[in-house]
């Protein structure tokens, strides 16, 4: 097997064992992970990981200038301080980032968050870090996140879940099965890009809120000769043409069925743990990062935040996220 | 019958240059040379090999592990050595029949497929092609166009003094029509241009060549040549090897002790150790990215080359203690001003800071580091990559037919 990647500039790779072996079965040979580094390579490691469509590039410092994802809460005197701690993020195996992932047409073993998590160990292997102060996941990450601290928890002093479930929950399965049928069709019908834009706008659609949605697209419908178009539809269609110019079909369809495939048993996380939940997260309720918190044997905290941008909160709420950090880091 | 072209002028050529020079020595008589000639001037039609029966060596008629199918393209192997056995286990899982097996004194050939299991172990037990019955003792260039099979898979093993003689057969199985799949780099270092540049490129393997990462190298290469300033490379795992056992406290020797126990080293361990074997494959890489048709592609022997007996161990292991580590890397530049060989210091999460399962190919675009990795190390795998080409050679004809 032969792998080829592009690197840009300031983005370091880790070559993963030459037959990584899967949780749910199959090898990824050859594969390498993508990764960035950021703060002093002395102080103490905090691994930050996002979404599915987050990556390795949380936010902009010296090597690698542009927007991260995660703008405002790591950096330079942020929650994450950088001059304090050297934050670690990667792109995850099997999406759109420059770690290894399906190429078009191409099949692809599922990667499981376990996988995830083990890549992550590898990595840490490689740079030589034994444990890192804190991993702090979102989302997706925070499953791995979940994943990590319950396979290797002598590497990871304290865990930060936001918006993160220990399984998937089956309305939130719901959609996204939707969406991979959507994006299935498309490969099966040679309208592959066009449906995972409209798989993307349909997963825009359940990441926030009724009240938020409301404020921003209320308004008549217009019509275009004898159809109708909504306010709504043009954030939607601009958010997934975006999503499709940057991803394959075939990478969204890895990295979905990995998070509903997701599942960790609490008993077995004993690192201390912060949570938080969302109210009016429509995939990641609060009761059901409650039912997590009531079985982590070692939960310092759980935090619930209102907000009106539901799952995205944890891109949004920049106070109520940040206070949750620096409790975590203190 | 499947060929990506004709190769019957250039067979009929051959042995006819074989029998002025009287190079054709038949296990047999006079009558067995008259009735190869035929075979060669009717290439692809008869059942015939070099001999009347066309029997295979340790084979009956009808017997033979490979698939008596006419209707699948026909394949010659050379150098059945440790990767050239393996790969007569692995490519019968190929549709392909194995037609021929040549090694530095005979071929052996049967148009209906040979009995490949029994060559392999004639071979393992230290057997010569030529003892067998029905072998041929002429040169392996004049033996490929005779056969004119559809794929020429050079499994020879690399060696300084070959490689005028690679280059040999290269050139018979590309002029004869044959897709090429080559195992050895010094053919590639030196004919490289020759063969990518122009229209052979279509047909030629280069997979394991560079480890794995060949085929990456002929997908990308006319963005590649298009686009890409400088290369890198860190292809040679013994050295790999060593630096790790000296960074974990281990002497030169002791390092390379460590690798001869692995089974790394060339059959001439000073390839690696002096940098030749590194110099070799950026020789390669060079003349596929930057080099051109009229451009000598710099010998790697005039490349400047770092000897791992000179590493300064100490210095090894003080980048190892900074976090830091040590590979054998292999540079150049477009305008080959700059092409160098020697131990650096590379970060842990350098591209080239590779393990020593595979081998990584660098390429400077103006988008970033395109990043090439290769694990066809070992001779199974290195076997395994001449089967993978062999496979991409088959889908693309599969798709043009």
């Amino acid at each position: 097997m032969s792998a080829a990647i592009t690197l840009p500039a300031g983005v370091e790779l880790c070559h993963l064992p030459a037959q990584f072996p899967l949780a749910h079965g199959g090898v990824l040979a050859g594969a390498s992970l993508a990764f960035e580094r950021q703060g002093p390579v002395d102080a103490p490691v905090v691994v930050v990981l996002g979404g599915i469509s987050a990556g390795r590039h949380v936010s902009a410092h010296r090597a690698v200038q542009g927007p991260g994802w995660w703008e405002g809460f790591v950096g330079e005197g942020q929650a994450i301080d950088t001059t304090r701690y050297s934050v670690l993020s990667f792109d995850w195996l099997g999406g759109a980032g420059c770690s290894t992932a399906p190429a078009s047409g191409e099949s692809f073993p599922f990667v499981g968050t376990e996988d995830q998590a083990a890549a992550l160990a590898h990595l840490l292997t490689a740079l030589r870090i034994e444990k890192v102060a804190a991993l702090v996941g979102s989302s997706y990450g925070g499953m791995v996140g979940l994943q990590f601290a319950a396979a290797f928890p002598q590497r990871v002093a304290r865990l930060c879940a936001i918006a993160a479930p220990h399984e998937s929950h089956p309305q939130a399965s719901a959609w996204r099965s939707v969406q991979r049928g959507i994006v299935e069709l498309g490969l099966r019908t040679g309208t592959a890009s066009e449906a995972l834009a409209l798989a993307r706008g349909l997963a825009m659609a359940t990441y926030r809120t009724p009240g938020e949605l409301a404020d921003r697209f209320s308004g008549p419908a217009r019509w275009q000769g004898e159809r109708v178009r909504l306010p709504v539809q043009d954030w939607l269609d601009a958010r997934g043409a975006d999503f499709a110019d940057r991803w394959l079909p075939e990478q969204f369809l890895c990295l979905c069925a990995s998070i509903d495939a997701h599942r960790v048993d609490p008993a077995r996380i004993a690192v201390p743990c912060w949570l938080a939940a969302f109210v009016g997260d429509q995939l990641v309720p609060p009761p059901q990062v409650r039912e997590l918190a009531s079985r982590l044997p070692n939960l310092r905290a759980v935090r619930e935040v209102r907000s009106r941008y539901g799952h995205d909160a944890f891109l949004k709420e920049r106070l109520a996220v940040a206070a949750l950090l620096r409790e975590v880091l203190a | 019958m499947t060929r990506f072209a004709s190769g019957q002028k250039a067979a009929k050529e051959c042995l006819t240059g074989a029998l002025q020079t009287g190079a054709l020595q038949t296990g047999g008589t006079g009558t067995a040379a008259s009735l190869s000639l035929a075979t060669a001037s009717s290439v692809g039609r008869d059942t015939t090999g070099f001999g009347s029966s066309g029997q295979s060596p340790g084979q009956s008629p009808g017997q033979g592990s490979a698939p008596r199918n006419e209707a699948r393209p026909t394949l010659h192997l050379i150098g059945p050595g440790q990767v050239g056995r393996e790969f007569l286990a692995q490519a019968r899982a190929l549709p392909v029949r194995i037609v021929a097996v040549s090694d530095s004194k005979a071929t052996v050939f049967d148009r209906q497929g040979l009995d490949t299991a029994a060559i392999q172990q004639h071979k393992q037990d230290g057997g010569s092609l030529a003892t067998l019955p029905r072998a041929e003792a002429i040169p392996t260039e004049l033996a490929i166009g005779v056969v004119a099979a559809d794929f020429v898979v050079d499994a020879t093993p690399t060696s300084v003094a070959g490689t005028a003689a690679a280059v040999l057969r290269g050139r018979a199985a590309l002029r004869g029509g044959a897709f090429l799949c080559l195992c050895g780099k010094n053919a590639l270092a030196a004919a490289g241009p020759e063969w990518l540049l122009g229209s052979h490129r279509a047909r030629l393997g280069i997979q394991a060549v560079l480890g794995g990462a060949g085929q990456a190298l002929l997908r990308e290469l006319d963005e590649l040549r298009a686009q890409c300033s400088r290369l890198a490379l860190v292809g040679n795992v013994t050295t790999t090897v060593i630096v790790q056992a000296i960074e974990a406290g281990a002497s030169i020797e002791e390092g390379i002790a460590v690798a001869r126990e692995r089974g790394l080293l060339e059959p001439d361990p000073t390839l690696d150790l002096d940098g030749s074997d590194a110099a070799t494959k950026l020789a390669a890489v060079f003349g596929a990215v930057f080099g051109e048709p009229w451009l000598a592609v710099p010998a790697s022997a005039r490349i400047g080359k770092q000897d791992l007996r000179s590493l300064d161990v100490g210095v090894v292991r003080e980048r190892a203690r900074r976090g830091a580590t040590t590979r054998l890397v292999a540079r150049a530049s477009r305008d080959g001003a700059d092409l160098r060989v020697g131990y650096e210091e590379l970060p842990l999460g350098s591209p080239l800071a590779a393990p020593p399962d595979r081998v990584v190919y660098g390429y400077e675009l103006p988008s970033g580091l395109r990043v090439h990795t290769g694990l066809a190390l070992g001779y199974a795998r290195t076997a395994g990559a001449l089967v993978e080409d062999v496979a991409q050679a088959l889908r693309t004809l599969e798709v043009t037919r």
